[in-house]
């Protein structure tokens, strides 16, 4: 059950990220120092109410079931994603990337509200579903990530192409570094994806009525099919050098928008997650 | 004006005028003179324009043609605006920060710089920040090198590790080049299809020539290539960046091409690969920047108007201080005088006393007003005493009861 208090905060951390990704908007638009400062406190503050719900909520289901409802991994994906924004700036030039990621971190934190009235699970695989799902939401968080890098990439590589003016993308990083970042970002996240699969049945292998309900989930089939479309994509990139650049970051921005459909599947129409 | 010229003119004037503090502002397109002196001993415009024809020789009459003079507050505005870069050929550059804090060196290491001047000036470097940080009048690149070091900044992650390749010998291919290497790029080549122009090049940029028949080997080694030849057609085409860009593996390439007519075939910029600017392109944006750069001048002045309204407030306060100063200290002796005048008078007799204190009191007040009264009948001879009598009825808040 959540708590009115848990909702409050979360609500009080969803302003704050909003507050922080509008003054990181207006900050790089208009190169005020002031805001830079301001921003990151905000994105302190929400990263620390995040960090306090997630560890009140733990400590309220019981050590065994904590995660166990959606709210709460989606404030986790938030969090990270939050946390990697205010991480940003010590990447050195990926430090504009913040702009972008905090805006996703918003939504994803304002998406965690629309699970409240969904009732937790209890599960008998804990030890399995704890790595698969610790696997897929950091693996989520890479795709995010260079999703975010390969729209930055494919709007810095518009402008530069329209040979505009280059007061607003001089608080943007290179191309260079976001190819880099994208392409080890969604890589990572295929690592992440494959382990958080193969977890994930291990976590059912056991059981050979789950092992058919799950066979038959329209989400474990779309993301097996995402998985090999991964493959072949990353291997692509890995063999012809001529795909890099702006393809790579299609592909990174594909990752982002399969994973939001994921994201739908798993809400809507799967009967097992 | 070198610095050793800008001595020896700032020495002269001291010597005609040993009262007088100056500094020497000399930029590309223009010297500025800033004089400061006691009103009594100032030298008029033309002595001063003597002073700065006789610095190079030049006929004073064929000088003044070609000369400003500002006075007082004008002269102050002047600073502020210039050090502002509001009278820059380029609006809004940063060079005359730089320029005007060496001309303030300068003056002060000749013992030419007073406190006036001074203050002027360190006021001037706060407005020019101000100007900077509130209004976008520095905003954007005002020059093609800086352009494109910036779009070269866009596209690679670190300049130092970026290899340059110039092809051709011209004068803005070089200021591109050296805009490049101050932002760290370090691997320069130099090809022309004379040799000995690349070497000489090569030299001045301190970059290494390279042969010109290997141009495509050359281009598969660079990140950054400007262009800037004479030649009639392009010497740059698709079919050759193809096998280029094969090459080298589809690593970005950034070519500037600064030639007219153009050095490389517009189509080549289609490639994904490669990020094609041309001088047209380049000085297009440099034109919106300058045009956005105009349109910033108003807030500019509004604030220029406001710090020397702010500067003349403190500087008429700071003025009236000693003079304040001075009417207490004759306050102070002329009540000290009629004291040591009274207190021998006082005895134990209380209403004698009180007539020695009225006495006191009316001898004081004729004593003080002796000097408004005699300065106003001085002034009333030549027709001022009016307006003296005002300021004389503001200083002591004088309203006439109804």
């Amino acid at each position: 059950m959540i708590t009115t208090w848990q909702l409050i905060l979360s609500a009080a951390v969803l302003a704050y990220l909003v507050t922080a990704a509008v003054l990181a908007l207006v900050q790089i638009r208009r190169q005020a120092n002031w805001r830079g400062p301001v921003m990151r406190v905000m994105v302190g503050h929400a990263l620390a109410g995040n960090i306090v719900v997630l560890m009140w909520r733990a400590w309220q289901a019981g050590a065994d079931q904590a995660f166990r409802h959606s709210f709460d991994s989606i404030l986790l994906f938030a969090t990270l994603l939050a946390g990697l924004a205010a991480l940003s700036p010590v990447f050195g030039r990926l430090g504009a990337l913040h702009v972008l990621l905090l805006p996703v971190a918003a939504a994803v934190q304002a998406s965690a509200f629309l699970t409240i009235g969904e009732q937790a699970v209890r599960f008998s695989y804990k030890p399995w579903f704890i790595t698969h799902m610790a696997s897929m939401i950091l693996g989520a968080t890479c795709f995010v990530a260079g999703g975010v890098a390969g729209m930055a990439y494919l709007w810095v590589n518009q402008r530069l192409r329209n040979k505009q003016s280059q007061r607003v993308l001089g608080a943007m990083p290179p191309l260079e570094s976001l190819e880099v970042f994208g392409r080890r970002t969604v890589a990572i996240g295929f690592g992440l994806l494959t382990f958080g699969i193969l977890t994930g049945i291990c976590g059912i292998a056991h059981n050979a009525e789950q092992w058919r309900l799950f066979a038959r989930d329209p989400l474990v089939i779309f993301t097996g099919v995402m998985w090999v479309l991964y493959a072949a994509a990353l291997l692509g990139l890995r063999l012809k050098p001529d795909l890099r650049g702006r393809r790579a970051a299609w592909l990174a921005v594909w990752s982002l928008v399969l994973l939001l459909l994921v994201f739908v599947l798993a809400d809507v129409f799967s009967p097992t997650h | 004006m070198a610095e050793h010229e800008q001595q020896q003119a700032l020495h002269n004037l001291r010597s005609a005028h040993p009262d007088c503090e100056g500094v020497i502002l000399s930029t590309c397109n223009r010297v500025e003179l800033y004089v400061a002196c006691p009103k009594q001993t100032e030298p008029d415009a033309d002595q001063l324009l003597r002073l700065l024809a006789g610095w190079r020789d030049v006929d004073p009459a064929e000088l003044s043609g070609h000369t400003y003079q500002h006075a007082d507050v004008h002269a102050i505005r002047h600073c502020f605006r210039v050090v502002s870069s509001l009278d820059s050929m380029v609006l809004g550059e940063s060079q005359i920060l730089w320029q005007a804090r060496q001309a303030i060196e300068t003056a002060d290491r000749t013992h030419a710089l007073g406190t006036t001047l001074r203050e002027v000036f360190d006021r001037a470097f706060t407005v020019a920040r101000r100007v900077r940080n509130e209004t976008q009048i520095a905003a954007g690149r005002a020059s093609i090198g800086s352009l494109a070091v910036d779009f070269a900044r866009q596209i690679f992650a670190q300049l130092a590790e970026r290899t340059v390749l110039m092809i051709g010998a011209g004068k803005m291919g070089r200021t591109t080049v050296r805009h490049l290497t101050s932002q760290g790029a370090a691997d320069v080549m130099v090809t022309n299809r004379t040799s000995a122009r690349a070497e000489q090049m090569a030299a001045q940029l301190q970059a290494t020539a390279v042969p010109y028949e290997q141009l495509d080997d050359h281009l598969v080694a660079a990140d950054i290539v400007i262009t800037c030849t004479g030649a009639d057609e392009p010497i740059i085409r698709p079919a050759q960046i193809a096998q280029v860009l094969r090459r080298r593996s589809y690593r970005p390439m950034l070519m500037v091409d600064i030639a007219v007519p153009r050095d490389v075939d517009q189509a080549v910029g289609e490639f994904d690969q490669v990020y094609l600017y041309n001088i047209d392109d380049l000085q297009g944006i440099v034109d919106a920047t300058l045009a956005e750069r105009q349109q910033e001048i108003a807030a500019c002045n509004a604030i220029i108007e406001e710090e020397l309204l702010a500067f003349l407030q403190r500087q008429q306060s700071r003025d009236a201080g000693p003079v304040l100063t001075l009417l207490r200290e004759r306050l102070d002796q002329i009540a000290e005088q009629e004291l040591q005048w009274a207190l021998p008078k006082l005895t134990n007799d209380v209403e004698k006393n009180r007539q020695v204190i009225r006495h006191f009191k009316h001898r004081l007040v004729q004593k003080v007003l002796h000097f408004p009264r005699t300065y106003l009948s001085e002034r009333a001879q030549d027709g001022s005493s009016a307006i003296h009598a005002e300021v004389l009825r503001q200083l002591f808040d004088l309203t006439e009861e109804e």
